[in-house]
């Protein structure tokens, strides 16, 4: 009898844990979903198997893109910008090591991703390092990853209540082009290559694309964004668009808008690529170093195995949720890239902390109205609520107030004066609609207009709040004045 | 939908000051006399209790003052009238516990109610039928949801306890409204019931009068995600079939396991101490006291472990140390003098140190005239119980030892 009873055990292969909730993705929706959960007194297990927390964001986006960007800023600063401050630098004694520089930015990575896991530690989230894959409503089967260090030892069958998948997103293939991380990379590649390429071409103008012709035109390479559309920088404001295309082709880099790529091929070290004007079907070919595709995020599913429990995608592969992020299985949710809206680690956090909200008290809060959406370009460009062109199309009658740098005075003594605050007011109510801002510090100044667009400000009410003189957010108060009334410096 | 979770939410917020019978009066209940329910003094509080009712049955009160005290797991709140009121009847005893939120706890009525004409056994008996229907529903139901909606137009209601936008405050001065007018009768589009500028020019005529209703209305359409018109294919048709038809229970809100306590270790430690005969038991009691803070402070200072490293920083090991101010031990010290005798007491020191080792130099200085009398023992008996919450109270408790163990080594 005993001996029956162990043969039948160790036909399974795994160990069964049971856990209250459990999160497939450790980015930024699966841990902050993680951490909330386990502090809102949850038995909380996050599944990652990257290898590091943090996800896309931590390891191949926004922080080790922001390092190189900082970074190469500092160094084109002191090469072009220094004898305009009365300090003299010889250029022949300024060098970029590349080696270090990249260094610079993994020191970053491993410090947050490493915090991450720490923040796991603290607040007593479990932690399988190892890929989920649906096995029923109800559990999910962690399997170990070859080579991967620390990795589950063995398969784990995890039994939840509640299941939340926050697989994030991976980057979108461009019909016809191979991404080879060398010659022709993602924005992965392009943030850990070897050297500073001559010539960089790029296939997108949106965010992602802009950040990364920064960093490499900096540091002296010559770039060229080839973008299909007619303007630059995806969902911006067009004025705030146009503008950055202005600033950032006075810094170096080409713009071909209207560009459809028909081709790129790599031919030992050299990518050559093949393309059309859209309106004009005018051929032409370009030669570069380095192919960088930007076109865009789709949802990441592989491995999941959501198909055994029958979850439903959209046309663009998005996990079909409701109005509380759940499936058609109400026990499982989806929150950031892999299900819609804007594809942004902030917005992903929110979802995270709303989700578990909702399975803990049944109602959550995010406002898709007031997700604020920054490039880290130079000058930085902000923004938050609706558009102009938004505006105009839903027929909304507006006001608008402008500031430009020009006339701030902290701009005027940091010599960075490029740019200006925009702000759209509802004609009538004077309520805040949206807040477009191109130069110094945006990224930062943006978290202003979200407090504002929140409580349903007017313009009037921001103009009112006493701002610190002198500062740049001085610009943001001053153009609200415009808005409603006048400002006073310009 | 989640337009309405968030108008809920907002509801629920400005509930945590007001009464939750509001809920009755969007029910179109033409009773004056009413129900009082348990409220919700956080959006995530469940259960209550009732530690004292501040008005008598019969009594009359007045908006803001305090009705009763009631006690979460968190803490002991004052809950306070919303409107003028009476209160009829008392259904929940002071000290009872874990009364559910929404429960009626109390019968209350208008000022000028004229409370004998009205059955309160059976209105009691009607709100019983509600509390078991809401029990039901999730955490949330339409009866604590503010933004109250009345034949399908919302209503934006004025949260009576806000703070005046500036151009809101400029403006109704400009035009003489009272803030209490405006609150009482301006339609309040901005968040929990907040007042803006756009509804006082609606409401003073300068814009039309839909104007801040109308934005208001944009700006929410786009405050949720657009999740209509989705063309839904399943991702691999193969195995639908089976798992379309499966059936998962509907979700309730969760009860939370609490993490189990580990026991407190307590820990002991006795130190003798050869105190000078000139300090009396006072003063050194009063030294040994000031010396154990001391040393509880430093063991609760920091990591003192991963100090050396050179990316040892102190915001971050307190980021990540969890409930970093949170104690880790307790002591509790006993000193008993092992001699008996007279002494006097001269000593001005307060330094423990300086005391225990004036009995060191002392006797070295007088090694030939060596006398019992110079010195007394005494034995410094010292309880540590460990918090054992906490993955690092051990360490810290040992911390504490270490350093409290230096009054032996002192003494050579």
């Amino acid at each position: 009898m005993l001996r029956s009873v162990f043969t039948k055990q160790s036909l399974r292969a795994y160990s069964t844990k049971t856990h209250d909730l459990v999160i497939i993705g450790g980015g930024p929706a699966g841990y902050v979903a993680a951490i909330k959960a386990a502090q809102l007194g949850f038995d909380t297990a996050c599944i990652e198997k990257r290898g590091k927390l943090g996800g896309t964001c931590l390891n191949v986006g926004c922080i080790p893109s922001k390092a190189l960007l900082n970074n190469s800023l500092f160094y084109h600063q002191i090469l072009t910008d220094s004898k305009n401050r009365g300090v003299d630098v010889d250029p022949k004694a300024v060098g970029l090591n590349f080696k270090n520089f990249m260094a610079a930015k993994e020191k970053v990575v491993n410090q947050l991703t490493g915090g991450v896991e720490m923040l796991f530690k603290k607040n007593k989230v479990t932690y399988y390092k190892g890929e989920g894959a649906f096995n029923s409503e109800t559990e999910v089967l962690v399997k170990p990853v070859e080579g991967l260090k620390d990795t589950v030892s063995e398969e784990v069958m995890l039994k939840a209540k509640n299941i939340l998948i926050a697989t994030g997103s991976e980057v979108s293939p461009f019909p016809g082009i191979t991404i080879d991380e060398e010659r022709i990379v993602s924005s992965t590649g392009c943030l850990s290559l070897k050297e500073v390429p001559k010539r960089l071409a790029i296939i997108g103008g949106g965010i992602i694309g802009l950040e990364m012709g920064s960093v490499y035109n900096r540091l002296g390479s010559n770039v060229t964004v080839l973008e299909y559309q007619p303007k630059i920088g995806a969902s911006m404001d067009d004025e705030v668009a146009t503008t950055t295309q202005k600033l950032l082709k006075k810094q170096g880099i080409k713009f071909k808008l209207q560009t459809k790529v028909m081709s790129a091929t790599r031919n030992g070290d050299i990518v050559n690529i093949e393309m059309e004007n859209a309106k004009t079907g005018e051929k032409e070919s370009l030669e570069a170093d380095v192919l960088l595709v930007a076109v865009g995020r789709r949802p990441y599913v592989q491995g999941l195995n959501a198909e055994k429990i029958g979850l439903e995608v959209d046309k663009k592969g998005r996990l079909v949720i409701d109005d509380k992020y759940s499936t058609k299985h109400p026990n499982i949710k989806v929150i950031g890239d892999v299900t819609f809206g804007p594809m942004l680690a902030h917005k992903a956090e929110e979802e995270g902390i709303a989700a578990v909200e909702i399975i803990k008290t049944g109602y959550g809060h995010v406002n898709y109205n007031n997700i604020p959406s920054v490039m880290y370009s130079h000058p930085e460009v902000a923004w938050a609520g609706k558009t102009e062109q938004e505006l105009k199309a839903d027929g909304i009658e507006y006001k608008v107030g402008k500031f430009p740098f020009i006339a701030n005075s902290r701009a005027k003594t940091n010599q960075d004066t490029d740019g200006f605050v925009k702000i759209l007011i509802d004609a009538k109510t004077e309520r805040l609609l949206g807040a477009h801002i191109i130069g110094p510090n945006a990224g930062e100044m943006i978290a202003e207009a979200g407090l504002a667009l929140e409580y349903g400000a007017s313009a009037e009410d921001i103009a009112r709040v006493c701002h610190a003189h002198p500062t740049l957010s001085e610009a943001f108060k001053e153009a609200n004045m415009a808005a409603f009334d006048k400002p006073i410096n310009f | 939908m989640l337009r309405a979770n968030i108008s809920r939410l907002g509801r629920r917020v400005s509930l945590w000051r007001s009464i939750p019978c509001k809920g009755f009066h969007s029910q179109g209940s033409q009773l004056a006399v009413k129900p009082y329910m348990m409220p919700a003094m956080s959006p995530t509080m469940e259960m209550g209790g009732i530690v004292d009712w501040k008005v008598k049955a019969g009594q009359e009160y007045a908006a803001g003052d305090v009705l009763l005290e009631i006690e979460t797991d968190k803490a002991q709140i004052d809950v306070e009238a919303l409107d003028d009121g009476k209160l009829v009847k008392i259904l929940k005893q002071n000290g009872e516990k874990d009364i559910a939120v929404g429960t009626s706890i109390a019968i209350i009525a208008d000022v000028d109610d004229d409370v004998s004409a009205v059955d309160i056994d059976s209105l009691v008996a009607g709100t019983k039928k509600k509390t078991i229907s809401k029990k039901e529903e999730p955490a949330i139901t339409k009866e604590t949801k503010v933004a109250s909606t009345v034949n399908g137009t919302t209503q934006y209601v004025a949260n009576k306890e806000q703070t005046l936008l500036p151009s809101v405050s400029m403006l109704l001065t400009e035009n003489g409204i009272s803030k209490e007018d405006a609150l009482k009768s301006i339609p309040a589009t901005g968040l929990h019931g907040t007042l803006l500028k756009g509804d006082i020019l609606s409401h003073i005529g300068k814009i039309p009068k839909d104007s801040s209703v109308a934005i208001e209305e944009y700006i929410n359409k786009s405050r949720h995600l657009d999740l209509t018109g989705i063309e839904k294919k399943i991702l691999t048709a193969a195995q639908t079939n089976d798992t379309n038809t499966t059936t998962v229970a509907e979700k309730k809100p969760q009860t939370v396991k609490k993490p189990t306590h580990v026991p407190d270790v307590v820990l002991k430690q006795d130190i003798m101490m050869e105190v000078p005969s000139d300090v009396s038991y006072d003063h050194l009691y009063s030294s040994v006291k000031i010396f154990l803070q001391e040393a509880y402070q430093y063991a609760h200072l920091g990591d003192l472990v991963g100090n050396q490293s050179e990316h040892y920083d102190p915001i971050f090991e307190e980021l990540i140390t969890v409930e970093p101010r949170a104690s880790r031990f307790g002591y509790k010290f006993s000193l008993v003098s092992m001699d008996n005798g007279n002494r006097k007491m001269t000593s001005q020191t307060n330094d423990i140190f300086d005391i225990l080792t004036s009995t060191k130099k002392q006797n070295i200085s007088s090694m030939e005239e060596i006398n019992g009398d110079q010195s007394i023992n005494y034995l410094l008996n010292l309880d540590v119980t460990v918090n054992g919450n906490f993955s690092d109270s051990k360490t810290k408790a040992n911390t504490f030892l270490a350093y409290v163990r230096d009054l032996q080594d002192v003494q050579g």
